[in-house]
């Protein structure tokens, strides 16, 4: 599964600017996501990793706007084609989600409802979005099991969701996801709640539905060897704001930012002996009522410059696509 | 499901398969026979019974009970087994009115306040609580004394008595629903605020609405037969079994089993819901 070869058209498809999602706390307002931007291509797979809480999941939700209470978009666009979808009226959104840009969650089996068939549920997506019938809806159902690689489909599609494995729900949920043919697929964490080998199986099916359909995949995990393995670019999340973005293989081999070296060094390598400790990032993720002034890092930064304190970097292009928020490179 | 239940699989593992489903037990069986006795007296009352229940004998007035009258004759000489099988159709009949009334305003006012949450809810909820501070009878009898009273407005009145503890239970239930991930999955598929109420939680709450139809009917049926011992119910000569208690008071001490029998069918009804509603409360874990 090596990164396959840019399918990807210049096109933009899904265009995030500035996106800014506000919580409301008895602390005082905490900006989830503090003005993350970034391009989505036809046919690209777009990696978006950080520790937990560092937004990216959050960035996801207000993409598709659900958003947890207490919570709601202050600022930014996102532009999907010519449309804000920031802009749209919750009826014209429940119309996008599902059919423009759909989701896959974290834990599958908690995804599905406990009491519907799986079968159900898909075609419950597909009459949502499609004026089809039952018997329609039905046989573009098995066709979608069939397409995520469901054995004996016919069987499973009368299944209840505590009747699969884990492995099995996922597939579902993509099926359900793709059902209705989505330009953008957002993966929310696909993998984490599974096994290594299905894990595997899963990353290959998402790799395969992206080039096949030509859709713009968002992949979010902290699981940086997964988005080596998938991603054509990838970007850094750090309390809220992305930190480094850029084609996967400079970000993998020249990262330039120093949060994300200290999250590669961090990962055990062939080299790695038996009972050598990894090197970890000091200090623990910041409280995001009471972020740090300046670079939200610099506490925790090897390379701390004395602005770092002061001023937040902007980000920054260094060369071909790959930006850095950091002022180690102004 | 619930740990409990798992608990109790694991210490019977070895002699029960695990995964036996769980019956409804002695109670739910003995309730569910004792329920289609009932239902069989409310359906085909002339089958049962041996006299009509209008049928005045006063010549054989105040008899004890007797082969020609198994629960012996009241002030008019009627047969009071037969008067008592047949108002077995209008309890059941006011009671299952009452429990639909209930069921279709409490259900979906319980799904839009826990969904919804905040002054919808706010609203809704005390104005439930309001209804649910007053005595039920205090007010099906001020419904009853403001629209007047025949059989369908008693269970209608009764019905709006028992729309709290059904928006109590959906609304509790919704609210541990709606937190979790297949309610975001849908929605992020497209589905409307409607649709994740109708389609994703409700039929997860259907369990708990359930046993709260057979509990409220069982309830029911003792503010029906209350109401009609205080003369509110449905008027006479309609045989009622409330009514019928109410009568044998004057005549307690000359004719103690006129009071008794009416007494048993209402308790023997009452429990046999309230039985079934346990039963069920087991088997699904609500």
């Amino acid at each position: 599964m090596s990164p396959l070869e840019p399918t990807v058209c210049t096109e933009p498809l899904l265009q995030v600017q500035n996106l800014t999602t506000a919580f409301a706390t008895p602390r005082g307002t905490v900006r989830a996501v503090n003005g993350v931007s970034f391009v989505l291509h036809r046919g690209e797979i777009l990696g978006i990793v950080g520790e937990s809480g560092s937004g990216k999941s959050m960035t996801a939700r207000s993409i598709l706007r659900i958003i947890p209470p207490g919570g709601r978009i202050t600022d930014g666009r996102v532009l999907l084609g010519p449309t804000d979808l920031v802009a749209l009226s919750e009826t014209k959104m429940s119309m996008v989600r599902g059919a423009q840009v759909a989701m896959i969650f974290q834990e599958p089996t908690a995804v599905l409802n406990p009491v519907l068939t799986v079968g159900e549920q898909i075609i419950e997506v597909l009459r949502t979005h499609q004026s089809m019938n039952r018997a329609e809806a039905r046989k573009q159902a098995l066709e979608q099991l069939r397409e995520v690689g469901i054995p004996a489909p016919r069987e499973r599609i009368r299944s209840y969701p505590h009747e699969l494995s884990g492995g099995m729900n996922q597939r579902c949920t993509i099926a359900m996801a793709i059902a209705c043919k989505p330009r953008v697929l957002i993966a929310d964490e696909p993998t984490t709640a599974l096994d290594v080998t299905v894990q595997a199986q899963i990353l290959k099916l998402l790799v395969d539905i992206t080039r096949e359909k030509e859709i713009g995949l968002i992949f979010i995990t902290h699981d940086i060897a997964a988005v080596a393995q998938i991603a054509q670019r990838v970007a850094v999340m750090y309390a809220g704001r992305l930190v480094e973005i850029g084609p996967t293989e400079r970000i993998i081999d020249h990262p330039k930012h120093p949060y994300t070296q200290a999250l590669l060094k961090a990962l055990p390598t062939m080299t790695t002996a038996k009972g050598e400790r990894v090197p970890d990032i000091p200090g623990n993720v910041p409280d995001m009522a009471d972020l740090p002034s300046g670079c939200p890092f610099h506490p925790r930064c090897p390379d701390v410059l004395d602005r770092c304190g002061q001023q937040l970097p902007e980000l920054d292009t260094i060369d071909q696509q790959h930006n850095v928020r950091c002022w180690l490179y102004e | 499901m619930s740990p409990s239940h798992s608990v109790r699989e694991k210490k019977s593992e070895g002699t029960v398969p695990a995964l036996t489903r769980r019956g409804l037990g002695l109670g739910g069986i003995i309730s569910i026979g004792m329920f289609a006795v009932f239902l069989c007296f409310a359906l085909w009352p002339g089958l049962f019974a041996t006299h009509d229940p209008l049928e005045q004998n006063l010549p054989e007035r105040l008899d004890m009970p007797s082969s020609a009258h198994f629960f012996g004759t009241d002030e008019l000489g009627r047969d009071i087994y037969s008067r008592l099988v047949h108002g077995t159709g209008l309890s059941l009949g006011t009671s299952m009115i009452a429990v639909v009334v209930s069921l279709i305003s409490g259900v979906p006012l319980g799904l839009i306040t826990g969904y919804l949450g905040g002054t919808v809810d706010e609203i809704l909820s005390r104005a439930a609580d309001v209804l649910l501070s007053f005595p039920p009878i205090l007010v099906a009898m001020t419904i009853l004394a403001i629209s007047g009273q025949n059989s369908t407005v008693v269970a209608i009145a009764i019905g709006i008595v028992y729309i709290p503890p059904f928006v109590r239970i959906t609304r509790a239930m919704t609210l541990t629903l709606k937190v979790q991930p297949y309610v975001d999955a849908v929605r992020s598929a497209g589905a409307s605020s409607t649709y994740i109420m109708m389609f994703t939680i409700l039929p997860n709450c259907l369990g708990a609405i359930l046993v709260q139809v057979l509990l409220v009917a069982s309830r029911a049926v003792i503010l029906e037969t209350g109401l009609s011992f205080l003369g509110l119910g449905t008027p006479p000569p309609t045989p009622t079994w409330g009514n019928m208690l109410s009568m044998s008071r004057n005549f307690v001490y000359q004719l103690p089993w006129y009071g008794v029998f009416p007494g048993l069918f209402i308790v023997a009804l009452v429990l046999s819901l309230q039985l079934l509603s346990a039963a069920g409360r087991r088997k699904w874990n609500v």
